[in-house]
């Protein structure tokens, strides 16, 4: 029993089940196959931001610019793909993840190498993003008719029944699990944001890893940008706008720990669908939409409330346990 | 090939302006266990530091097995055989213990990824003779001191180290955990491994070590076989002055008992405390580091209230939960970290003084600036401050200097208690005496001072009574007169008494 409760993610898997009911009883509408699909679709882009400005808090910084990466790449592949229908849509998808690596490496060298805190070094940038997707797009914006379908198809085509959206969704997850677990930049990361000292003793150079961290996160947000306006035929320079504090909430949520070292890709995950739920849900209960945002928060600070009890109390008996207190 | 499998010679080392390391030189035996000691900010963690590659010598040179080597990194040290243990024990808290051991030789499978499975496999192999009930998929923040020195000895092994360096390993462990390491240590020696352990204890040189070197002020002193020197001298290489001309004639008369300690006891910290102290008296209490010296201060001052036990002052009991209860009655605290818990940098000196009690200055609501700088400059030139100007921050001042500041602002409290957390920490010789100085007037003001202190000639220098703790309890009183180093010393490593 210890083992189950002692998990991490016990609590937000029971807070999930929990909503899950709630939500089948109340809204059944939303366990219709179509709503469910629609409501992963349109989430799905939460999962690429999570997941940057996951590995980027686990190697002890933070990223507010994502969501301006993301208005930046949708707003360059919304143009490029208007301005060159004759271009394989293909190339654009490049395009998105070579921007974002681009804003990310910049966010990196701020940070990691002219050591700019992390809050004030992407505050910056993240008005630079923005200020150049607006300049990009001229404060235009795109309408449906000015995507093409087999752009849009990134995001709405399906393949196998399930929207394509949502497959780079599922693998961004299993790319990033398998990333940060089993190979060496990965658990770098983690090692860079439990401690800068030891790492430092320990060969690592902490300005790389902060370099790889933002990078990898741009890119995956350079990703999204593209998917973002793909997947509603709508683009311009101020999408996304708030999404980064979503993103961080749902890092916060899913037991990302704020001040790094700490945090798995299934507790975002969860975190993720939790999020989804919640809002969906709240959504669709007559005159409690206007509650969702209070709502949200309130269960950030309860979800995060308990993690910090139960982790005080299990430490404490454990040393107990093993007579490592007088 | 010579006689020493790692050589340093007239190794200088400076930071900033600050010479850590003065030129000193060192020789390991193959085979041995030598230990080297001196007092706080000798200069032991840089020359480790110097050894292993974190820090580059300015000058001077290092041979290993007689051939001249030069470390630019750790790994380049690790490479060839050096494993240094820490004495702030650098692990990665958040890391299992497998991945702390295999950090930076992780092993992987043909695809590049992580073998989890098998470096688990390792790793228990690896920790089961120290320790073979250890879970190494358990992060290292779940571990106590003792088994995360126990990991970083893992890891060292795990190397194929051939010198390996310890940096105080038993300065927080008990007594059982102490025989455990020396154990380890010896069979370590016995494999043929060079190990140089650093230590305060002298239980740990005479058990453990066939050399001693003495390192003081960041300058080599010597270095002696163990059974050819005696307590007494090694002490005084240590400490290198005579004791009576730093501390100031005693002028306080002593009168009636002011605060009384009775009993009290934290868990997992320390037990059945008692101690009193008497107007114009100063009790020190010491011990080595991890004693709960420190603990109990912050128990009676309100930051971790005591679960059992009382506090009386005056005779009556008092419920002191909080610092600002401490207060109230009386009882201030100078925090052992200025920086960080005693002085605000962006205030001025004189709001500094005034911070923690400014009610006195304000009327309605509004402070009167002119009073409270009047005030402040009272108490500076009670304790004889220099500084240009009381506007300026503390900051620009030097650190005894701001050690004062800190004074002056317990002064404007109106207390009757004082805990001062290791006084002159940081503060350079000169200084010292001046803070010696401002204690004994406070004394004779009729002040009641508790005073927590490592430093021995210190203790023995200042205070009227000595309390010594040792593993959360005390374990000797002792009167100015009778008190000796060597009384301190045995007190402080006494075993536990039996049924205690």
């Amino acid at each position: 029993m210890r083992k189950i409760t002692g998990n991490k993610n016990f609590g937000l898997i029971v807070g999930l089940i929990v909503l899950m009911i709630l939500a089948a009883v109340i809204t059944p509408d939303l366990y219709s196959v179509g709503s469910l699909m629609n409501m992963l679709r349109n989430n799905c882009v939460f999962v690429f931001l999570a997941v940057g400005e996951m590995i980027v808090i686990i190697s002890g910084g933070i990223d507010i610019s994502i969501a301006c990466i993301m208005a930046l790449s949708g707003c360059v592949c919304s143009l490029l793909q208007f301005n060159h229908p004759q271009v394989p849509v293909f190339l654009w998808l490049i395009v998105a993840v070579l921007i974002g690596m681009v804003c990310g490496m910049f966010n990196g060298f701020v940070v990691g190498t002219l050591k700019v805190t992390p809050m004030i070094a992407t505050l910056g940038t993240n008005y630079i993003f923005r200020g150049l997707a607006f300049i990009i797009s001229s404060g235009a914006w795109w309408y449906p008719h000015q995507y093409q379908m087999t752009f849009q198809n990134f995001s709405i085509g399906k393949t196998a029944g399930i929207y394509n959206i949502i497959w780079f969704a599922g693998l961004i997850l299993i790319l990033a699990a398998v990333f940060l677990n089993y190979t060496t930049p990965g658990r770098r990361i983690y090692a860079v944001g439990t401690n800068k000292e030891s790492a430092k003793v320990s060969g690592i150079r902490e300005s790389r890893v902060m370099l790889m961290s933002y990078t990898i996160c741009g890119a995956i947000c350079g990703l999204s940008g593209m998917l973002y306006v793909a997947n509603f035929a709508v683009g311009n320079f101020a999408i996304g706008d708030g999404f980064e504090m979503t993103a961080i909430a749902i890092c916060i949520l899913g037991g990302v720990s704020i001040i790094g070292g700490q945090g798995k890709v299934g507790g975002v995950f969860i975190a993720i669908l939790m999020m989804s739920i919640i809002t969906s849900f709240i959504s669709m209960l007559p005159g409690l939409s206007v509650w969702q945002d209070a709502i949200k928060g309130a269960i950030i600070i309860i979800a995060v409330g308990i993690n910090i009890w139960t982790a005080r109390s299990t430490r404490r008996q454990d040393l107990k346990e093993r007579g490592a207190l007088l | 090939m010579g006689d020493y499998i790692l050589e340093l010679k007239d190794v200088v080392k400076t930071f900033g302006g600050v010479q850590a390391l003065k030129g000193v030189s060192f020789q390991l035996k193959p085979g041995e266990i030598h230990a080297l000691m001196g007092e706080n900010g000798a200069g032991k963690s840089t020359f480790i530091k110097v050894i292993t590659g974190v820090h580059q010598p300015d000058s001077g040179t290092m041979l290993l097995e007689g051939e001249q080597v030069t470390f630019r990194s750790p790994l380049e040290s690790a490479r060839m055989g050096i494993a240094a243990i820490y004495q702030h024990v650098t692990a990665f808290p958040d890391l299992t213990v497998t991945e702390n051991i295999f950090m930076g030789q992780e092993i992987k499978n043909k695809m590049g990824f992580y073998n989890w499975k098998l470096m688990n496999q390792k790793a228990k192999e690896l920790i089961a003779p120290l320790s073979p009930t250890l879970d190494v998929r358990k992060p290292m923040s779940a571990l106590s001191v003792a088994e995360q020195q126990l990991v970083e000895i893992a890891k060292a092994l795990s190397r194929n180290a051939r010198i390996m360096i310890m940096d105080e390993p038993t300065a927080s462990l008990t007594n059982h955990e102490c025989e455990e390491l020396y154990r380890i240590t010896e069979n370590l020696r016995d494999q043929g491994v060079s190990i140089i352990f650093i230590t305060h204890k002298f239980e740990d040189m005479y058990r453990l070590a066939s050399r001693v070197t003495v390192f003081r002020d960041a300058e080599y002193i010597g270095c002696w076989d163990v059974d050819q020197i005696t307590n007494h001298d090694l002490i005084s290489k240590m400490v290198g002055r005579e004791l009576n001309q730093m501390y100031p004639e005693k002028t306080a008369q002593i009168g009636q008992v002011v605060f009384e300690v009775e009993g009290i006891s934290k868990e997992g910290y320390f037990k059945d405390v008692s101690f009193d102290v008497r107007q114009g008296e100063i009790v020190a209490l010491t011990g080595l580091v991890g004693a709960g010296r420190t603990e109990v201060c912050q128990s009676i001052f309100g930051i971790m209230p005591p679960d059992t036990g009382s506090l009386k002052l005056n005779g009556q009991t008092i419920h002191v939960r909080s610092p600002k209860d401490a207060f109230r009655f009386g009882i201030g605290m100078l925090p052992e970290d200025r920086q960080i818990q005693g002085l605000i940098n962006e205030l001025p000196i004189y709001q500094n003084v005034t911070s923690a009690a400014m009610d006195k200055f304000q009327r309605y609501g509004i402070i009167n600036v002119e009073q409270e700088k009047e005030a402040a400059l009272g108490f500076c030139q009670k304790i004889q401050l220099k500084a240009e100007s009381i506007q300026a921050p503390p900051s620009s001042l030097s650190g005894g200097n701001q050690q004062k500041v800190v004074f002056a602002k317990l002064l404007n409290c109106d207390l009757k208690v004082l805990i001062l957390d290791e006084p002159t920490k940081g503060i350079d010789v000169g200084a010292k005496s001046s803070i010696y100085e401002i204690m004994n007037e406070l004394a004779s003001g009729g002040y009641a001072i508790i005073m927590v202190s490592s430093e021995m000639p210190e203790v023995l220098g200042m205070a009227d009574r000595i309390v010594v703790m040792k593993a959360g309890r005390v374990t000797g009183t002792f009167d100015k007169g009778e008190a000796t180093q060597e009384m301190i010393l045995e007190a402080s490593l006494r075993q536990k008494e039996a049924g205690a």
